[in-house]
């Protein structure tokens, strides 16, 4: 040891390889420091930045998506009574080559009680399956407590699959209003594909009010669009519609609809029934009909097709209350006008004839309407002239929509003057509802604007929309004056003579205002006399109409006469709203 | 001794200073590192909890879901047991059906007079 060793500061040897050899330099310092503050940086991004993208991420790997809630609303009638509801189908499939042998035995055991095989046979089929490979559908729709109780054994390879799809508590009623849901859960045809976009709820969040609470309107609330007391519950998509339908109204005009065919031989038929005083449906009633849960069952796809709003015909004699009404509201004519009713008319080469192709010589508009005189009645609409009945043809609602919320609507063929396709003796044929086509909603319709003192009402099947927490009325929209008051009740008596001139339909004590009409369908080689669309419509009480009916029926076999078929429908329909609406005789009503 | 103490004594500053230098480096990185472990530990426990709250509510979801689905059941069950054709075959079976206009009475009820007060004696009546 030299003597300067103990002038040297070096520690022992032990202590120097403790020490680090070397001391970090600036650069290295900066570059520590960079890193941390790199990771500080990413947990700052991780956390408060990105934490939505991290978050969704972290629930699609560690949580299972939740299901769907109910996404569509319900549809009920005006007393609350579900129409279409969500219901939920439990299917059940296995993935067997992913079951080991005891695994298989297991929910062979297990599963055989709960989908009454016997455990051989679904042994068999896992075996079968786990060859090839595939999953397999065990059961496509079993009800909801075996489905839970599958769910809950939470077997391996076994999955219980859950949709939400649409149900019809009444099975076919009124299924060409609702229409269906397809299993895309799109709607179609009716008010489901009318209102499909609002039947959808946005998101699963559910409300916290129970109950949806009436929106004010400026009308202010009257007991009419009132919420429907029980059995109505609103559903959780909060998307709800309720209809001015009456169940019990429609289950009787389905019923008289399908009995008329049958006792007729029609091939098809529809019944409407409607507040004349609002144009709200009550019923709409149209046979062949469908089952909405069951849709692809239909022979053809034109079942779907609404004919009420869709399919148009040549209204026949029932379009001569329009020829009048235009008459009588241009005092071209009154009751007692008198018209020299010959055997034929003709008018730019266009004949005329009565039905029996008699004329009846000197007879009054009232008579010509009750007796349904096409001669007369062509020679109203000339005295009239092609513009004022064209103008009183468009102010009823022919030729264009009603507006009605219900999907594939059709306007229905005028042909007007000066258009292509019109000539000048389609004025004559036109008055008493030949050479012009309409849909029978439209021909209630403006039958509901003479039974309304001569508004004409936008016809609506909705009364109140539940959006979330509000329940907004639906109010009734005129959409213009067709006809004066005066005019309207000069004609309501002239129908009123009509009904009476038709016995099938007279209901003893009670004034009922209507018309029938026969048309011949055109086709072919013209028009045939065997081949007819018979029809009826009318409103009563006629003093205070509360319900209007429409009657037709498609080429009824038994007789071609719209008396001898529809009007009996038709008396049948109005007895039964007496009996269940408990509507006095009109004496009665009157000394009250 | 005193020379050695005269060679040494410069130097002494110069290791203490190192030494602080160094010391607080030290602290510098312990500090660091409790401060990354803190985040750290702050950050576990944070995912901890978030993903014990999905699970709460992935839980509670599938409650939800399932009494949810309980109740759309028993409405359907409400409303099949409450249609027009189970009510129609029901009431027949017990032996009703559609009343007849023939069964109908009506009864005259006259309602009665009111006499309106003059409004002096409502105003005294108050």
């Amino acid at each position: 040891m030299s003597i300067y060793s103990n002038f040297s500061p070096q520690p022992p040897i032990e202590e120097q390889a403790k020490k680090p050899k070397k001391k970090p330099s600036p650069e290295r310092r900066i570059k520590i420091m960079l890193l941390l503050f790199g990771v500080f940086a990413l947990f700052l991004s991780a956390q408060v930045v990105r934490h939505q993208l991290f978050g969704s991420m972290s629930e699609k790997e560690l949580v299972r998506p939740s299901i769907k809630l109910l996404p569509r609303g319900a549809i009920v009638d005006t007393h609350g009574h579900p129409l279409a509801i969500q219901r939920f189908r439990y299917q059940v499939v296995a993935s067997p080559y992913i079951m080991g042998p005891k695994t298989k035995k297991l929910v062979s055991q297990e599963l055989s009680v709960l989908l009454g095989m016997s455990e051989e046979a679904l042994m068999s089929q896992l075996n079968e399956y786990d060859e090839m490979h595939q999953d397999i559908t065990l059961d496509e729709d079993i009800g909801s407590e075996t489905g839970e109780a599958i769910k809950a054994l939470d077997l391996t390879g076994i999955g219980v699959y859950i949709y939400p799809i649409r149900f019809h508590p009444e099975k076919n009623m009124a299924s060409h209003v609702l229409g269906f849901v397809s299993v895309d859960n799109v709607g179609r045809y009716g008010l489901e594909s009318y209102f499909d976009s609002f039947l959808v709820a946005p998101t699963n969040k559910i409300s916290p009010h129970p109950t949806p609470h009436l929106e004010k309107t400026e009308q202010g609330q009257s007991p009419e669009n009132s919420l429907p007391d029980s059995p109505f519950i609103p559903s959780l998509a909060r998307r709800d519609l309720i209809l001015s339908l009456d169940r019990a109204l429609q289950y009787v005009a389905e019923q008289e609809l399908k009995a008329g065919i049958e006792a007729y031989k029609a091939e098809n038929g529809v019944i409407i029934i409607m507040d004349p005083k609002t144009s709200a449906v009550l019923a709409m009633a149209a046979y062949p009909d469908y089952d909405p849960d069951n849709f692809s069952a239909v022979p053809s796809d034109d079942i779907y097709i609404n004919p009420a709003i869709s399919k148009i015909y040549e209204p026949g004699s029932v379009f001569k209350l329009i020829t009048f009404a235009a008459a009588l509201n241009e005092s071209i004519i009154t009751p007692e006008t008198k018209y020299d009713d010959t055997d034929e008319f003709i008018y730019f080469q266009q004949t005329v004839q009565n039905w029996d192709r008699e004329g009846r010589g000197i007879v009054t508009a009232q008579q010509a309407l009750a007796q349904s005189l096409n001669v007369t009645t062509a020679k109203i609409a000339t005295d009239l002239g092609q513009e004022k009945f064209y103008k009183a043809v468009a102010r009823f609602g022919f030729g264009v929509n009603t507006g009605i919320d219900l999907a594939y609507e059709a306007g229905g063929i005028v042909h007007t003057p000066n258009k292509p396709g019109w000539v000048p003796g389609y004025l004559a044929t036109n008055s008493f509802g030949q050479a012009i086509s309409v849909t029978p909603l439209q021909m209630a319709n403006a039958v509901a604007a003479i039974a309304s003192g001569g508004v004409l009402h936008r016809p609506h099947v909705v009364r109140m929309v539940i959006n979330g927490d509000v329940a907004r009325s639906k109010e009734s929209e005129p959409v213009s004056r067709a006809i004066t008051e005066k005019t309207a009740h000069t004609l309501t008596q002239m129908m009123i003579a009509a009904a009476e001139h038709t016995e099938e339909v007279t209901i003893p004590g009670y004034a009922i205002a209507g018309k029938t009409g026969t048309a011949e369908i055109p086709g072919m080689g013209g028009y045939k006399e065997d081949r007819t669309i018979a029809t009826f419509t009318g409103f009563f009480p006629a003093d205070d109409p509360q319900f209007l009916v429409l009657v037709k029926l498609e080429r009824p076999k038994t007789s071609a006469w719209a008396s001898q078929t529809a009007a009996p429908v038709f008396r049948k329909v109005v007895q039964a709203i007496i009996n269940m609406y408990g509507i006095p005789p009109d004496a009665v009503r009157h000394n009250q | 001794m005193i020379q050695q103490n005269i060679i040494s004594s410069p130097t002494q500053p110069i290791e203490l200073q190192k030494t602080k230098i160094r010391n607080q480096n030290t602290l510098i990185v312990i500090l660091l590192t409790l401060g990354v472990a803190l985040l750290f530990s702050l950050y576990v426990y944070q995912a901890a909890s978030l993903y014990s709250s999905k699970l709460t509510l992935a839980a509670k979801e599938q409650a939800f879901a399932r009494t949810e689905r309980l109740n759309a059941e028993a409405l359907v069950y409400y409303a099949q047991t409450n249609s027009m054709e189970t009510m129609v075959r029901r009431a027949s079976n017990a032996g009703f059906g559609p009343a007849e206009a023939s069964q109908f009475q009506y009864v005259y009820i006259r309602q009665p007079a009111v006499t309106l007060m003059p409004s002096n004696e409502i105003v005294a009546r108050q």
